[in-house]
């Protein structure tokens, strides 16, 4: 296996019921480099997602992680390990502030065991862990909202919050769950500014359905269609693949596709 | 083998099995259909056993008291459903949990209100005994056994056959899928959970000659209908039939064996399958 | 201000208002005595229900675990009433470890339905299955073999109120810390939102056991301080058709905080003593209130109280804010 791997899947197959969500997909992503997955609803974007951070276990099929097999390796193993991941629904904790959500994140990541004995002794509060907060929240620009609690946030910035806390334990790869969706194009911009820093510092791989603003990131671009990637490779060349042209645009050969 | 002791049993149990599958029904399909653990099935079962009671007291009649339990227990389940419940569909478990059994704590205050502490004695409508391998049998027993048989018949025939029954199936699915079909869906909650309430309501009437009617008959029922539900699964009705069947037999022929067995046995039985299977035998999976 | 005020002195204010209490009604001793000791058990509730988000129609079995614990202890093997009581913390952690694995991976549906049955056994098991030595429905009397105590004599309701009020100020203490730790924001993000809780890299099954273990300890504490306060126990102590009081004393008092358990259980008892004066029916009361409760109070007494001096706080520190506009508004426009 190549060296410069990260995260690999060969031939990956997700069944409910009759239904084939994800079809047999070898799918590779190199250290540090940014990888978006786009295609229409119903592709299997997110449930190949779930396949790569553990929420769902593939019916056929491996899963690697730093090269280690992962597939029946459970969420908080493969978090460990410094795999990451943001939700297309956000999924926070909204009944605690935005302090305590990111010293929760960090928390872990402190320990570093799936459940510290000493929690019951210890405090989020605390020198160290204020500090490092402190510093990711003003990175995010959450800073004013420090101790407010989450569920009176708007989305913006509860998806900002969720990138926060999975920034803060400064994971290998980050896998992101439609990161835009629901966001109007300045919060858009600012995520996107955000993302921009770990752009060759961190493996990212995000599934979108806003191509313009993807394209703008990543440097690998793969298309799904009916639970199978059909096209994986650079921006350009992906989004100009007759396959993709044929099955995701829908439109002929010599048809120009508008970004 | 002593079969003079083990074929009564075996009856016995299966009538127990019949009452526990009929109470167990609405809460098992209430969770099935509609996501809520309505604890308040107990009460159907206490009123319609109490309007037996006086039924039997009024007019001597036996099966009339046994059509009004089952009628007012419809009509009592009629106006929760669409009073009460509600209100609480799509709330957390825990809410929904707690509001059905605090309505079923109301209704025991009321119960007692209205007919007083004392247990009343109901008596058996039928006394003859038909004997089978030369034992006798209270035909009685036999009786509840093909009651129970016929419901679960006809409910299997709903649900296969009718537009309402291919409604519940789809619900019970996935609750999205009766939106998708543009189904009106207070009117099949409240339709299923009317004939629950009815089933609950005849397992109340059936049972009243069997034991001693009283305020908290409810409460001990609630038990072994949980147990069944657990044993069986939340959500479905094959599930609540075997597990009725399991737990029937387990009461009656481990409390021939040793007599506190009948009581500590089912417990045991549960204990287990829910170490083996979280959601019981044939649990409706991936919900709360 | 206010808010931090309270915050530190909380226990010693809950403690000092229940002794005032007792000395401004004196014949009322017992009432103050049980509300400190429901106070403990409430708490155990709390933490399941509003900490961990489970609900469980079962809580009187592990206060009868404790109660019968201690009794057991004081009626065949020791005379120590401490030793007694420790014996019943043992014995909630002992059922805590023992039963949370199997328990806690449960829906929350089957979690709350399997304790009831879990209380139903348990009630039979005291009554009958174990008579011999329970004595069942008579009960086991022990007081007579309790000995004295260096300072406090339990054995008399003055002093054992005072020892119960040193030892809910000590359980609030901790109460208050678990709270504010590591695990118990852990709890509440359990609560909130297990599976990402999952993808922050916890394991949800282990701080799902402790919080188990936890919450029985407090449950079968209080079932050991019934049980010394009584001077015996019987079957009654765990009796199912009680478990829903417990639950409605926690919404009463505002789940999920650390003062709710003993505001609700003053209410709640308080209550009580009232209305049985007049209604004997107790059942109808407890469903009609807590039906009530959840639908129209949802945030309970304490949570009331916390948001009232929430909004005095915010009208202080609004009128401070007044100097610096151009900060609150960039934290609105940030979103």
């Amino acid at each position: 296996m190549d060296a410069r791997c990260v995260v690999k899947t060969v031939g990956v197959t997700k069944v409910f019921g009759d239904f084939v969500a994800v079809n047999s997909v070898d799918f590779e992503v190199n250290d540090r480099e940014a990888v978006g997955i786009i295609g229409p609803n119903g592709a299997g974007k997110t449930t190949f997602l779930n396949l790569l951070s553990g929420l769902y276990m593939p019916e056929e099929g491996s899963v690697f992680f730093k090269g280690r097999d992962v597939t029946r390796v459970p969420p908080q193993k493969r978090i460990e390990m410094g795999m990451m991941r943001t939700f297309q629904l956000v999924h926070v904790f909204d009944n605690i502030s935005v302090y305590d959500n990111l010293a929760l994140s960090y928390y872990r990541k402190l320990e570093g065991r799936a459940f510290p004995p000493g929690s019951v002794f210890t405090r989020l509060f605390r020198k160290d862990i204020e500090k490092i907060v402190g510093d990711v929240l003003e990175l995010f620009e959450l800073d004013k909202r420090s101790t407010q609690i989450v569920s009176n946030l708007p989305l913006g910035s509860k998806k900002r919050m969720e990138l926060a806390m999975a920034h803060i334990a400064d994971p290998e790869v980050i896998l992101l769950d439609e990161p835009f969706a629901g966001l109007g194009d300045i919060e858009i911009d600012e995520i996107l500014g955000i993302l921009t820093h770990y752009i060759h510092k961190k493996t990212i791989i995000i599934v979108e359905h806003k191509i313009t603003k993807l394209t703008q990131i990543v440097d690998k671009l793969a298309v799904m269609c009916d639970g199978a990637i059909i096209a994986c490779g650079g921006c350009e060349e992906t989004l100009n693949d007759p396959e993709v042209r044929k099955s995701y645009w829908k439109v002929s050969e010599d048809e120009q596709v508008c970004l | 083998m002593n079969l003079t002791l083990w074929i009564p049993a075996i009856i016995f149990g299966f009538s127990i099995s019949g009452i526990f599958f009929l109470v167990s029904l609405g809460l098992s399909i209430g969770f099935g259909l509609m996501r809520v653990v309505n604890l308040e099935q107990m009460l159907y079962y206490t009123v319609s056993a109490y309007m037996t009671y006086t039924m039997v007291r009024l007019t001597g009649m036996f099966w009339l008291g046994l059509l009004s339990g089952v009628v007012i227990a419809g009509i009592i389940g009629f106006a929760v459903e669409t009073q009460l419940l509600r209100r609480v569909y799509g709330k957390p478990m825990l809410f929904t949990m707690v509001v059905t059994f605090s309505f079923f704590l109301i209704g025991i205050g009321a119960v007692q209100y209205i007919w007083g502490l004392a247990p009343k004695p109901v008596s058996s409508p039928i006394k003859t005994m038909i004997g089978i391998f030369g034992m006798e049998i209270p035909l009685y027993r036999l009786l509840i056994i093909a009651t129970a048989g016929a419901v679960y018949v006809l409910i299997q025939l709903i649900l296969q056959k009718t537009i309402l029954g291919k409604a519940i199936r789809a619900g019970i699915e996935s609750p999205e899928n009766l939106e998708a079909l543009g189904i009106n869906i207070n009117r099949i909650f409240t339709i299923t959970f009317i004939i629950a309430s009815g089933c609950a309501g005849l397992g109340g009437a059936l049972n009243a000659p069997l034991v001693m009617v009283g305020p908290y008959m409810g409460f001990d029922m609630l038990l072994y209908a949980f147990i069944t539900v657990i044993l069986g699964g939340l959500g479905s009705i094959k599930g609540t039939l075997i597990s009725a069947l399991i737990i029937g037999q387990v009461i009656s022929v481990g409390g021939t064996l040793w007599s506190p067995l009948a009581f500590v046995a089912p417990f045991v039985v549960m204990f287990f399958v829910i170490l083996i299977k979280p959601t019981g035998l044939y649990g409706v999976k991936g919900v709360v | 201000m206010w808010k931090k005020t309270l915050d530190r002195l909380g226990p010693l204010l809950v403690v000092l208002l229940v002794t005032v209490l007792r000395y401004l009604f004196p014949n009322k001793i017992s009432f103050f005595t049980e509300i400190a000791i429901y106070t403990i058990y409430v708490m155990g509730n709390n933490i399941l229900y509003g900490y961990l988000g489970l609900v469980s129609f079962g809580q009187p079995f592990y206060l009868g675990i404790g109660g019968y614990a201690t009794a057991l202890f004081l009626a065949y093997v020791g005379h120590n009433p401490l030793v007694a009581l420790l014996l019943g913390i043992g014995s909630g952690l002992v059922f805590g470890i023992v039963l949370g694995p199997s328990f806690i991976r449960l829906k929350s549906s089957y979690f709350a339905l399997i304790n009831a049955a879990l209380c139903a056994i348990g009630v039979f098991i005291f009554e009958r299955l174990l008579i011999d030595i329970t004595r069942g429905n008579d009960g086991l009397w022990f007081r007579s073999n309790m000995s004295k105590l260096p300072l406090l004599d339990v054995r008399l309701p003055q002093s054992f109120f005072l020892f119960v009020v040193i030892v809910l100020f000590l359980v609030l203490m901790i109460y208050r810390h678990l709270d504010r730790s590591t695990l118990g924001t852990m709890f509440r993000g359990l609560q909130s939102n297990e599976e990402k809780l999952k993808f922050i890299g916890y394991d949800t099954f282990k701080i799902k056991w402790v919080g188990f273990t936890i919450a029985s300890c407090f449950s079968t504490f209080a079932g050991s301080l019934y049980a010394i306060n009584f001077g015996f126990v019987n079957p009654s102590l765990g009796e199912n058709s009680r478990a829903v009081e417990v639950i409605v004393a926690t919404l009463l008092g505002g789940s999920g905080t650390v003062y709710g358990p003993f505001f609700g259980a003053f209410a709640f008892l308080g209550i009580k003593d009232i209305v049985s004066r007049w209604i004997t029916r107790w059942e109808l009361v407890v469903g009609i209130l807590t039906i009530l409760v959840l639908f129209r109070f949802s945030k309970g007494i304490w949570g009331t109280i916390q948001q009232y001096l929430l909004g005095i706080q915010k009208r202080v520190s609004g009128s401070n804010d007044i100097r610096s506009p151009k900060g609150s508004r960039s934290a609105g426009a940030g979103s």
